[in-house]
């Protein structure tokens, strides 16, 4: 009684189920069914040769290859540029430098440390060669032998020497400039600013570098004083410095040009009063 | 059955045969279509008056299998996406709903389709009258409202659960049930009265 209600409850549904499975008898075209098995097989030919393409050679070993294009790149850099080359020896001391440097008084100062890098590190290639500007700053006086054997000296005590400068002296070599504008530029700051030990070291520098003469009252005004030896060595090493750039540069850096002459003649007439205005006070 | 375990796939034959399909059994998506073809083609033809577009939907639906099977992952049912990528394309093309004609929804009264089909009692050796009754269901598919006659077909020719249809057409299980529902009591009242038509 109870399957019978069931089935009864059950038949107004099933009557239309059955109804539509009776008339469900629509198929898709043979052609359809045609072209859609045709695109399945095409489609199944074509899938792994995109889905899975086997690795070649290049991205089998991408990682290596990068690396090996990467150390190529860097070590090719280094053979072809020289400069690179001599300028990564001195950035390798270039902590201890920087330790020995004093703080910095000024902003601008303080914004170039690159340029106390090459003065701290030690030379050995500056050390081993012979140059015409190294022969015009020797003492005419000395017997060339013995200033040469001097200018060892000082080399190698360069360091211990350094450490013992005035600070001021220190960041005035620290902070020289290697292009005559820059130096004419700095001794221009210097002596208006009345920094007249930094802008005597600077004028000596550029005579040296240049070969240029100095008026005999500003040489006796830039006699050398109680710590003439410091700056001796400083000078040194500022021509070794220039030597090495020199292997960069042309030929004719070394020259001034006729503005540079004249600025560098009106710079030392500067100086020259400042040095008579400074020993009258 | 093999792959079946590599995948950890469900033990459906469908997800089986796509899967292979995937791997480039061409013969396991023949098997596949042969078995969806005559639904899927009905779900869009009884629910599109052109026939064309009909057919059009239908080989994009099968072509888009095509395409997908190479990124396919039996994490849903089969046949669950095959009828989804279906719904997707039809109401992309399909915007607007039929009303239906005539056709009223008692809810009060549940009872009173009883035997609204039943006229093949009155006449009980009728081919005829059966074979009309068949076409008369079919225009009664036609005036229900669209997402009953969408819930009435996905339920009709996929098999799927009502939790599954819900999923289908993207409504939630209650409205599907209800769609469902209102769809058989719908054709019950339309066949009833045609019936009724046919003996006046």
């Amino acid at each position: 009684m109870t399957e019978n209600k069931r089935d009864d409850a059950a038949t107004p549904e099933s009557q239309i189920d059955a109804l539509y499975r009776e008339g469900a008898v629509e198929q898709p075209p043979q052609t359809l069914d045609q072209q859609i098995l045709q695109q399945a097989r095409n489609n199944c030919r074509q899938a792994p040769e995109v889905i899975r393409p086997a690795p070649g050679f290049w991205q089998k070993h991408r990682y290596g290859l990068s690396a090996a294009a990467s150390v190529m790149l860097v070590a090719g850099l280094f053979i072809l540029n020289p400069e690179l080359r001599n300028s990564s020896a001195p950035q390798l001391s270039a902590p201890a430098s920087l330790e020995m440097s004093p703080q910095a008084d000024s902003a601008e100062d303080a914004a170039q440390p690159a340029r106390l890098q090459p003065m701290a590190a030690p030379q050995p290639m500056a050390a081993k060669r012979t140059a015409p500007q190294e022969q015009a700053v020797q003492q005419q006086d000395m017997p060339p032998q013995e200033s040469a054997a001097k200018n060892r000296a000082v080399a190698e005590d360069t360091v211990q020497q350094r450490a013992r400068m005035a600070p001021r002296q220190q960041q005035a070599l620290a902070a020289l400039p290697r292009d005559i504008d820059g130096r004419l530029d700095r001794l221009t700051s210097a002596i208006e600013v009345g920094e007249l030990e930094q802008a005597a070291v600077l004028v000596r520098g550029i005579a040296a570098d240049y070969q240029l003469t100095l008026p005999d009252t500003l040489a006796k005004a830039l006699n050398p004083n109680e710590s003439a030896q410091v700056e001796e060595a400083a000078l040194q090493q500022l021509k070794q410095q220039s030597f090495i750039h020199q292997d960069t540069a042309p030929e004719n850096a070394q020259v001034l040009n006729r503005e540079q002459s004249e600025r560098w003649q009106a710079l030392l007439e500067r100086l020259k009063q400042s040095l008579e205005v400074k020993e009258n006070h | 059955m093999e792959l079946q375990r590599q995948t950890g796939m469900p033990s459906g034959e469908d997800e089986t045969w796509m899967l292979a399909y995937a791997a480039g059994d061409a013969q396991a998506f023949e098997r596949l279509y042969l078995k969806h073809k005559g639904g899927l083609y009905r779900y869009f033809v009884r629910q599109l008056s052109d026939m064309t577009l009909a057919e059009d939907l239908y080989q994009e639906t099968w072509s888009r299998v095509i395409k997908a099977a190479q990124s396919y992952q039996a994490s849903a049912k089969f046949t669950t996406w095959l009828y989804r990528i279906a719904h997707n394309l039809l109401i992309d093309h399909v915007r607007a709903v039929k009303p239906v004609d005539s056709l009223s929804i008692d809810e009060d009264e549940p009872d009173a389709q009883a035997n609204l089909v039943g006229p093949q009692t009155a006449e009980p050796d009728s081919e005829l009258l059966r074979s009309r009754q068949v076409a008369w269901l079919k225009e009664c598919i036609g005036l229900l409202p669209q997402v009953q006659k969408e819930a009435f077909l996905l339920n009709q020719e996929s098999g799927l659960t009502a939790q599954l249809i819900s999923e289908v057409a993207g409504a939630t299980l209650e409205a599907t049930k209800s769609r469902i529902r209102y769809a058989y009591q719908s054709l019950r009242d339309c066949l009833g009265r045609k019936t009724q038509e046919s003996i006046e």
